[in-house]
């Protein structure tokens, strides 16, 4: 009770109390404070962490297409089309979505593109997989050209062109997977990578040596001038017959001749009247052979010299051995030559056209 | 003689007294000082820290929920038809919360429509739908034609195009497209 009364009467540092007070209070609330400045930044920087290491495994998608076919009833819209792509990345990867965009202006998946998901299990890719077919069912692709896009879950972007395309231009001086004749200055490829075609209207050209029978086609074919000295620039008369194997009777041939550089396919093509702005002209090879600009597409499925059209081989499930004349200027002098046993099939089972 | 004397021993005593009031006055004072000082920190100090508080909160949200939004512009086509000139754009959500699209701009010239549509994670649509026409598109994809880009007006040419996509939270991401 004295105790209290001490307390109660005396006046003595109360100033000194309430100031304390104040003081512990602002320092508590200092510290709660900060307190919660680090729990936010704890919160946030977890995100950051998160979201981080989303974009990292996004990046690490590596997929890589290496071919688009097509089965037997996939054109007219039963069948599969199949995109084959290899996993180089460090993780498995889900395709969500493929947009395939035709690239020829008319029939379907243009100008809104098709939208497929990818048929049950396909979409997914394990880490590792190589030629891996990402299934895509029920579109009617018909014989056009398209632009695929992968689209996979994480955002990333994967493209292609269906048909198959491949590098006409690359040289390969090692010679693997080129398979290369030469005869005089000309050097003729006869690779599965050069020896194209296309049906349609097509605008990327595809292996020939599957061939659709009875369908009208237009031959790509990659040859290149070897010689140093001199230009070689190609004639009219260059043309090619091919001939099925064990069919008896006439009629069995089909001829086709040299068309415009600037032919696509049998619904766009041109012919081929030398001299014109459109001449076949292959530039000397360098030192360490033939540069880009002696290299050469030749199209070939004009059904008479200098005339335009496509050829078609009508027998199906047979080969065709093939004989090409390629006539043209070297040195001033009008030259030829024949470039003997090529051969390619219709219609073969087993055979992806 | 005697009130002379009563007087003046009055007068002394108050005199006296004068200086234990200053003493206690001093005491008041200094009190009603550090009360008033320590009152006047104590609201400063709360006022400071609400608003400290209060945008250092809204900035942590805000920032949390914009990193986790993620746009893929998985595919951009123009074309016309009937005259008209389109911009088909989808966009998918590839991050972990819904997201919607503000606006869009092809090269420098912008889009904006109402209302607007939310995007669910992992979800695509193409950009300038709206939630009614969602049923719509989602039975048929055909039925929604794109940006209308001569409604805007701006001209379809061939060449590289630009297209930026933004979202409310202010995520943008950009891609070109070869038309």
């Amino acid at each position: 009770m004295s105790l209290y009364r001490r307390v109660a009467r005396s006046k003595k540092g109360m100033s000194t109390v309430f100031g304390g007070l104040f003081f512990v209070i602002l320092i508590l609330m200092g510290f709660n404070v900060m307190l919660w400045g680090f729990v936010q930044w704890d919160a946030y920087n977890r995100v950051i962490a998160n979201m981080s290491q989303r974009d990292q495994q996004a990046i690490s998608e590596n997929i890589v297409p290496v071919n688009a076919t097509c089965n037997a009833s996939c054109k007219a819209g039963s069948g599969t089309l199949s995109i084959w792509v290899n996993n180089l990345g460090g993780s498995s990867v889900t395709i969500n979505t493929v947009y395939l965009f035709n690239v020829n202006g008319t029939g379907i998946c243009q100008p809104a593109p098709c939208i497929a998901s990818p048929a049950s299990g396909s979409g997914n890719i394990a880490a590792g997989s190589v030629n891996y077919p990402i299934q895509v069912n029920n579109i009617a692709i018909g014989s056009y050209s398209y632009h695929i896009i992968l689209a996979s879950s994480r955002g990333r972007l994967f493209s292609l062109f269906y048909p198959w395309r491949f590098n006409s231009l690359t040289i390969n001086q090692n010679g693997g997977g080129n398979f290369v004749t030469n005869i005089g200055p000309l050097a003729i490829y006869f690779d599965t990578k050069s020896f194209n075609y296309t049906q349609g209207s097509q605008t990327v050209s595809q292996s020939a040596f599957c061939m659709p029978a009875g369908t009208s086609v237009i031959l790509y074919l990659r040859i290149a001038n070897t010689a140093t000295d001199s230009n070689v620039t190609l004639l009219t008369q260059t043309g090619m017959q091919a001939q099925a194997y064990g069919v008896n009777g006439f009629g069995q041939f089909s001829h086709a001749w040299i068309e415009a550089s600037n032919t696509i396919n049998p619904t766009t093509n041109f012919p081929y009247v030398y001299p014109s702005a459109t001449d076949y002209v292959l530039q000397p090879a360098g030192a360490n052979g033939p540069g880009p600009s002696s290299f050469a597409i030749v199209k070939i499925g004009a059904t008479s010299p200098g005339a335009s059209g496509s050829v078609s081989f009508g027998n199906s499930d047979v080969s065709w051995i093939t004989f090409i004349g390629l006539y043209y200027y070297y040195k001033g002098q009008v030259q030829g030559q024949t470039i003997p046993f090529m051969d390619f099939v219709t219609n073969a089972p087993n055979c992806l056209q | 003689m005697g009130l002379v004397r009563w007087a003046k021993k009055t007068l002394d005593r108050n005199r006296r007294s004068r200086s234990a009031i200053s003493t206690i006055m001093a005491n008041l004072t200094m009190l009603i000082i550090v009360v008033v000082l320590s009152s006047i920190l104590f609201v400063w100090a709360i006022s400071s820290f609400g608003a400290y508080q209060g945008g250092a909160g809204y900035w942590f949200s805000s920032r949390s929920l914009a990193n986790q939004e993620r746009l893929s512009i998985e595919g951009a086509y123009f074309y016309t038809s009937g005259g008209t000139n389109y911009a088909l754009i989808y966009v998918r959500n590839v991050g972990t919360i819904p997201f919607t699209i503000a606006s869009v701009y092809l090269n420098q010239t912008l889009y904006q429509w109402t209302p607007l549509l939310q995007y669910n994670v992992s979800q695509v649509y193409p950009v300038g739908l709206i939630p009614s026409q969602v049923p719509a598109y989602n039975a048929n994809p055909g039925t929604y034609s794109g940006l209308c880009m001569t409604c805007a007006p701006q001209t379809l040419s061939h060449g590289l195009w630009t297209v930026t996509v933004a979202t409310q939270r202010g995520t943008v991401i950009s891609t070109t497209v070869v038309y």
